[in-house]
């Protein structure tokens, strides 16, 4: 399929005969003249005819202001358009990006999220019409939203058009960044309306290792891990030396336990208090599983997994960060690779809890000399399964975290799917190619899907 | 591809070229078998393209990438200084097959996209209007602190806004900032002497008890124009020597009180930190230790291409080649004074710190392309690092070998992000050019 840019030209006095195209540019779409078409933009699509205009420039196409309205067209914007089935005339794509009502405020004040302003460019390079809006905006009955567009110039905001568009075919909702209405409920509406929303969605740990463990193609990569009972609790007393007990749906290291074995002397139980690290040395299975017992009453479950000897990088622990994105086609790709260091002698690689970020090549390369080019591809070879089987039972998504450990001998283990995952790592690492991609895959994945790609 | 680029002749049809962020309908040839790229004499005389040198073309949805363009910037002072080193830049960027032109914060002009810097030609430099280039090579430094505001704004929008690439995102290692990132890590935190920051009296106080020997520097300083010298004498009380700016410093001090009172009315408002002196052997009564560059390879990897041995100045507290030190390529010296204590093992000693030292400060600041670390040995031959530099100086001229391999990495990291920007997404670049059609 062919996509071509065009001007909108809106008439200000209406001449109500259908919108007005170059010959050439008809004659490139395959659509006949003076028949009656639809126009479609978004989930709005009107019939009407498409005249032959001769004095128009080739990428040059005039929409009645009436008919302009109801499809959401703005006047001297640059857009695509193409032909669907050789009977509809489609505009842009328009996709909808939902987000908070606070950062929309921001945004209005000129305070955006740089996230934002990347996929609003990334937007204008393939003409599509970004709209921004919050999930109060929408009207499901009348199929229409009051959207906000962003005209970007050179990464600052220039205009912050608000006005009524038809209701996208597919809405980005990245509900990691600020709250929002439950996804799921969502999702069920935006079904009946015939739209899909690629959200943000958070996968409990247990949850995703489930899912995972099915999957042939991943389960190399799975380290022990299982709910923490009595029973998984003593195996994994007596298969393991180093064990940590997390609670399942929380993160960022808090609540973590962890059990390692000191030879004769039984077990040592460390955990990070209020004022720092808490240990106790425990004599025997009997006193680690009293000591461990709260942790099994506790409101969150617990989860017990086998600790990793992962590598380290100038005598610190490290784990990758690796944000997966659907790209143009509808295919996983890796956006960014992030190494993230822990400060010496803690486990927590997070930069909230004191952690720094370094580029992948450089970490790697250090610690794996004359390697890191077969460890690099095996970390993204783990993302791009990982997220595949993921995607296949908890889609659709379109960008995923997977935080991966890389052990002393160059294999690479699963820590965590993080199913909202922030931006925060990559944007610290400060690398251009994974920013190019960061704001832009969204944006291109959500135009191939109202273009007619697998929308499941 | 890589292609030899030479004038037009006859005509051809008009496509698009882009080159950095800027986009142009221009006739061109492109013989993909024979790689010669033919491009309008005016064209290549505008962005300072010599005939028959290499570019690198990377054929893209709809227009011919070319480039990659390079910007190196630099301060226009150097600019007039520094011809020569100018010279080797531009050549050896052309010979890694790059575009390259030098530009200072003045010519920058983002809303515009473009840049006003300077190409060489011939034994000259002219002015030249470009767009943003494909990737960035910061050997500019500001002593001046509303300039190093200006200029880390700038570096920060380029690379987060515009996506180019740097080679050095830091202008500078703050003697404080690369203290903490040596702390940082295990293999590194035994090589830096113990550093506070100067100016809780309390705490300068109680380092003065813990060490007989204490260097005092200002944070940003360099050269070794802001450094004095605090040393125990044996009977009580300290003496300082050193400079402060045009100032040169020699005193004594009776008591340690006196000397926390007297050193803040020295120092001004800068920012300024104290670190643990290390006694440096000596050779002929003159203190010697180690300046070694660290650079990218081609491909990306940390190298130690050079290790300067400097035998200092007597007159002077630092090793600073600049403050009269003589400076020795390490085999020169190692040769010379082979049965000196320190030197067996030295150029081991020297690769392996440059190496750690270079990991760290790169995991902690971000892309770097090459480093200067200065080490010093202490009495038992133990290796300590001072500090770092983030735009050493090419030893006494810039050498063709050290330049060509950062120009190499840095046409790399180019070419990188023409792939990045191109893989999997609908094929667009940017800026949006005016085109006939997205072909999805």
């Amino acid at each position: 399929m062919e996509r071509f840019a065009v001007d909108m030209i809106i008439p200000a006095e209406d001449s109500g005969d259908g919108a007005r195209l170059p010959a050439l540019l008809l004659d490139r779409l395959r659509l006949p003249a003076d028949k009656a078409v639809a126009l479609r933009c978004g989930m709005q699509r009107i019939r009407t005819r498409l005249r032959v205009d001769r004095r128009l420039p080739p990428d040059k196409v005039r929409i009645p202001a009436s008919l302009a309205g109801r499809l959401g067209l703005r006047g001297g914007v640059r857009m695509g358009i193409w032909s669907e089935g050789g009977a509809t005339l489609a505009f842009g794509p328009l996709i909808g990006c939902m987000v908070s009502r606070q950062m929309l405020r921001d945004m209005e004040a000129g305070d955006a999220v740089t996230d934002f302003l990347h996929m609003a460019s990334a937007a204008r390079e393939i003409g599509v019409l970004l709209i921004f809006f919050h999930s109060g905006d929408i009207h499901w009955e009348q199929a229409e939203v009051r959207g906000r567009w962003i005209n970007p110039r050179r990464g600052r905001f220039s205009r912050l058009e608000a006005g009524r568009f038809p209701l996208p075919r597919v809405i980005l909702y990245p509900s990691g960044l600020g709250s929002g209405p439950d996804p799921h409920r969502l999702e069920t509406r935006a079904r009946t309306a015939g739209c899909t929303i690629l959200a943000h969605r958070h996968i409990r740990k247990l949850e995703a290792f489930d899912i995972l463990r099915r999957v042939p193609a991943v389960r190399r990569y799975l380290p022990y891990t299982a709910p923490l009972t009595p029973a998984t609790l003593r195996r994994a007393m007596e298969a393991y030396d180093d064990l940590y007990l997390k609670p399942d749906d929380l993160s960022r290291g808090r609540g973590v336990h962890r059990l390692t074995r000191q030879g004769a002397r039984g077990w040592l139980l460390t955990h990070r208090g209020t004022t720092g690290n808490v240990d106790r040395t425990l004599p025997d299975p009997g006193a680690v599983r009293e000591a461990v017992a709260p942790l099994l009453r506790a409101r969150s479950p617990y989860l017990i997994q086998e600790g990793l000897p992962l590598a380290t990088f100038l005598g610190n622990r490290f784990d990758v960060r690796v944000l997966v994105q659907k790209n143009g086609r509808g295919r996983w790709t890796v956006s960014g690779i992030a190494a993230r260091l822990a400060p010496i002698g803690s486990a927590i690689t997070s930069p909230r809890s004191g952690g720094l970020v370094a580029p992948p090549q450089q970490v790697l390369g250090y610690s794996f000399p004359g390697r890191a080019d077969a460890v690099v591809r095996e970390v993204r070879q783990a993302a791009l399964s990982i997220a595949e089987a993921i995607d296949a039972a908890l889609g659709p998504r379109y960008e995923l975290g997977i935080d991966l450990g890389v052990l002393r001998d160059g294999s690479v283990r699963l820590i965590e799917v993080n199913g909202r995952p922030l931006t925060v790592s990559l944007q610290r690492l400060r690398d251009p190619f994974a920013a190019e991609r960061i704001g832009r895959y969204p944006v291109h994945y959500a135009a191939w899907l109202d273009a007619g790609g697998d929308r499941r | 591809m890589r292609v030899k680029v030479v004038p037009l002749s006859g005509s051809a049809a008009p496509g698009w070229i882009q080159l950095g962020s800027g986009l142009a309908r221009i006739p061109y040839h492109l013989d993909a078998h024979r790689l010669v790229l033919a491009l309008p004499r005016g064209f290549l005389d505008r962005c300072g393209c010599t005939s028959q040198q290499d570019l690198h073309a990377y054929p893209a949805n709809g227009r011919l990438v070319i480039g990659p363009l390079l910007g190196i910037w630099v301060r226009p002072s150097a600019l007039r200084s520094w011809l020569r080193g100018i010279r080797t830049f531009d050549r050896e960027a052309r010979a890694a097959g790059a575009l390259p032109f030098f530009f200072d914060l003045d010519g920058i002009d983002r809303a515009a996209g473009r840049i006003t810097g300077w190409t060489a030609a011939g034994e000259r430099i002219r002015r030249v209007t470009l767009p943003l280039p494909d990737v960035i090579y910061n050997r500019a430094t500001f002593p001046d602190l509303h300039e190093r505001a200006a200029a880390r704004a700038m570096r920060r929008a380029l690379l987060e806004e515009e996506f180019i690439p740097f080679v050095n995102v830091a202008s500078g290692f703050p003697k404080w900032d690369t203290y903490r990132a040596l702390r940082r890590f295990p293999a590194t935190r035994g090589l830096v002497p113990e550093t506070i920051r100067f100016g809780d009296s309390a705490a300068l106080f109680r380092f003065l008890r813990r060490h007989r020997l204490v260097f005092l520097k200002a944070d940003g300083g360099s050269h070794g124009t802001e450094v004095l010298r605090l040393e125990a004498a044996l009977t009580g009380g300290w003496s300082v020597e050193g400079q402060i700016g045009d100032r040169r410093v020699q005193t004594r001090m009776a008591t340690t009180a006196q000397l926390c009172s007297f050193l803040p009315r020295l120092v001004g408002t800068k920012e300024w930190v104290v670190q643990r002196g290390i006694r440096l052997p000596r050779l002929q009564g003159r203190r010697w230790d180690l300046r070694i560059d660290v650079k990218k390879d081609g491909t990306g990897r940390w190298a130690v291409p050079l290790v300067l041995v400097r035998l200092g100045n007597p007159a002077s507290v630092t090793t600073n080649i600049s403050r009269g030190a003589t400076p020795f390529t390490l085999e020169d010296f190692c040769r010379r004074f082979k049965d000196a204590p320190g030197v067996a093992g030295l150029e081991e000693k020297a690769t392996r710190v440059g190496h750690l030292v270079a990991a760290a400060l790169e995991a902690t600041f971000g892309g770097l392309g090459e480093i200067g670390v200065d080490m010093g040995l202490d009495p038992a031959g133990r290796p300590w690092v001072f500090e770092a530099n983030a735009k050493p100086q090419y030893g006494p001229r810039p050498r063709s070998r050290l330049v060509r391999a950062i120009m190499a990495y840095a046409v790399r990291l180019a070419l990188r992000s023409w792939v990045g920007r191109e893989e999997g997404g609908t094929g667009c670049l940017r800026p949006l050019p005016v085109q006939e059609s997205f072909p999805w």
